[in-house]
């Protein structure tokens, strides 16, 4: 049996102009794992992500999927979705809802090839689950609103079936409601047994779903279950916050320590 | 004015405007979308070293454009993959390089004198049937290559990182827009000319953004206007006498600040 950890960071340093932006990085990431990564904004959460993802190459250290490089071709292969921040879009560009859902399929439907019926379908019923009506599907991707361009993003990477998600902030610009809604599909495609692997500054309502945490200021203070101590998040933002009082339930707080801060 | 279209060469400027019309269109529409036009511009500017070196060498100027301009475009679809910090300062050299090189070929010519202002500013009215072919050749291809990638074309330019995520090939349509943008600029700066090729490339999109907003119809909004700024620029130029290429984008340039003023109105409407 394999034993690698199906995600597994190791000693990860990424440096801009020479200036760290992450040091040291290490973290495992099971099979079926719900990992989540806290941290202030600034500190490295999206450069991770994309470390992770490949679309920036490390200085140093390595990620390894399945025990593989990233580099090689199997790993390129591997089902992998990306939900990225949607404030970074162009506020014009001539794209509707659903062509952005279909980019879903690209990896099915590769260089050249035709979108099929299926892949109607499949983005159609994507959009179903995010909540976004077949009218507003038909609309340009950048007259939404923030939330529903966020939703649609989610929908998107839902459209590629990936076994392997990753979520940059998915939940920043949605309301409320929908909030709660989204969080609850992440919990049900982590209980169908896909791996989430998210980055956030506001652990809010997602901490009741998630397995693992690390909280990320350019180095990660991580360990092995779903709780935050006052002492991660003290090192990570560098000064104490009051978790509590940020609308972290108190079920992802290491009690007894949370006490003694108190 | 049917007189006008009497003249052999009035009927190829015209046949070679709406031809040069569909790459316009299409490459412009791409270029505004992707936010490449300082790329185009750089592209345009470094063909002048290819034309230099052609006339120094006695070989065609336009296969000289050609070859520069795809050098120059393929080492800048290179450098913006690899750092994505400093491409703007390596496309203003090679802008101004490529021109450098140029003015000194010719310098270097015995006996040549190269009329540089028809390169700069264009000469519609000198078009020859090699040059129409050229540019059905360079149609034929960007239609073929857009209408076959045209889903991968439209995700790429929304999204590489993930496209790329997605399928790794993808990343192959960078050097592909480049080799499109490279020979939609060659063929045209023959009808605007280097300083114009930009204007006319860019106007009949950003006019067309503003009102449409779906990649398909935005392409064919761009052309409609590109054949109706060559042509009122090509018959108007004659009866007033001036350069037809400058003229050309004189009026995709007060279209486009109307269009910019209608959108105001609608804006101001609907609000």
């Amino acid at each position: 049996m394999n034993t690698s950890p199906l995600i597994a960071a190791e000693n990860l340093t990424v440096q801009f102009n020479g200036i760290p932006v992450l040091s040291d990085v290490s973290f495992a990431v099971q099979k079926g794992d719900f990992f989540a990564i806290i941290g202030p904004n600034g500190g490295g959460k999206t450069v991770l992500l994309k470390t992770l993802l490949g679309f920036i190459s490390p200085s140093s250290g390595s990620v390894r999927y399945d025990g593989t490089d990233l580099s090689a071709r199997t790993v390129r292969e591997m089902e992998i979705g990306y939900v990225p921040q949607s404030i970074h879009f162009d506020n014009r560009f001539p794209i509707t809802a659903f062509e952005v859902v279909l980019m879903g399929r690209l990896r099915e439907r590769t260089l050249g090839k035709r979108y099929r019926i299926d892949d109607r379908k499949i983005a159609q019923e994507v959009l179903d689950e995010v909540n976004i009506n077949e009218e507003t599907a038909r609309k340009s991707f950048s007259s939404l609103s923030g939330g529903q361009r966020q939703r649609v993003l989610i929908a998107r990477a839902l459209a590629s079936k990936p076994q392997i998600l990753f979520l940059d902030e998915p939940t920043a610009s949605v309301d409320p409601s929908s909030n709660e809604a989204i969080n609850a599909l992440f919990s049900k495609l982590n209980k169908a047994g896909k791996t989430l692997v998210l980055v956030t500054h506001d652990i809010g309502a997602i901490s009741r779903y998630i397995s693992k945490v690390g909280c990320l200021n350019r180095k990660l203070f991580f360990h092995d279950d779903s709780t935050v101590t006052p002492d991660m998040v003290k090192k990570a933002y560098g000064c104490d916050i009051d978790l509590v009082s940020h609308g972290v339930p108190h079920r992802v707080l290491d009690n007894s320590k949370h006490a003694r801060h108190d | 004015m049917i007189e006008l279209f009497e003249h052999t060469f009035m009927q190829y400027a015209l046949l070679g405007g709406l031809l040069i019309s569909i790459a316009a269109g299409i490459i412009g529409t791409l270029v505004v979308i992707q936010r490449r036009v300082f790329i185009a511009g750089g592209i345009a500017h470094s063909a002048y070293g290819g034309v230099g070196i052609a006339y120094f060498l006695g070989a065609s100027p336009i296969l000289g454009a050609l070859f520069f301009s795809l050098g120059a475009g393929l080492f800048m679809g290179f450098i913006e993959r690899r750092s994505r910090q400093r491409v703007d300062t390596i496309i203003g050299v090679m802008w101004a390089l490529g021109m450098a090189i140029g003015i000194l070929f010719i310098d270097l010519t015995k006996g040549y004198v190269v009329d540089l202002m028809s390169f700069l500013f264009g000469s519609i009215v000198a078009i020859s049937p090699f040059d129409i072919a050229l540019i059905v050749f360079v149609d034929l291809f960007v239609v073929f290559l857009v209408a076959v990638l045209y889903k991968d074309i439209l995700a790429y330019s929304f999204d590489p990182e993930f496209s790329e995520l997605m399928d790794r090939k993808s990343k192959v349509l960078l050097y592909i827009m480049m080799v499109l943008m490279s020979l939609a600029v060659v063929v045209m700066i023959r009808l605007v000319g280097v300083i114009l090729v930009i204007a006319l490339l860019t106007i009949p999109a950003s006019i067309a953004e503003q009102f449409v907003q779906k990649l398909k119809p935005l392409m064919i909004v761009s052309i409609l206007l590109s054949v109706l700024f060559i042509t009122v620029g090509l018959v108007l130029s004659y009866y007033l006498n001036v350069t037809a290429g400058a003229l050309i984008v004189l009026i995709a340039g007060a279209f486009y600040l109307f269009s910019l003023l209608l959108r105001q109105v609608i804006k101001t409407r609907s609000a």
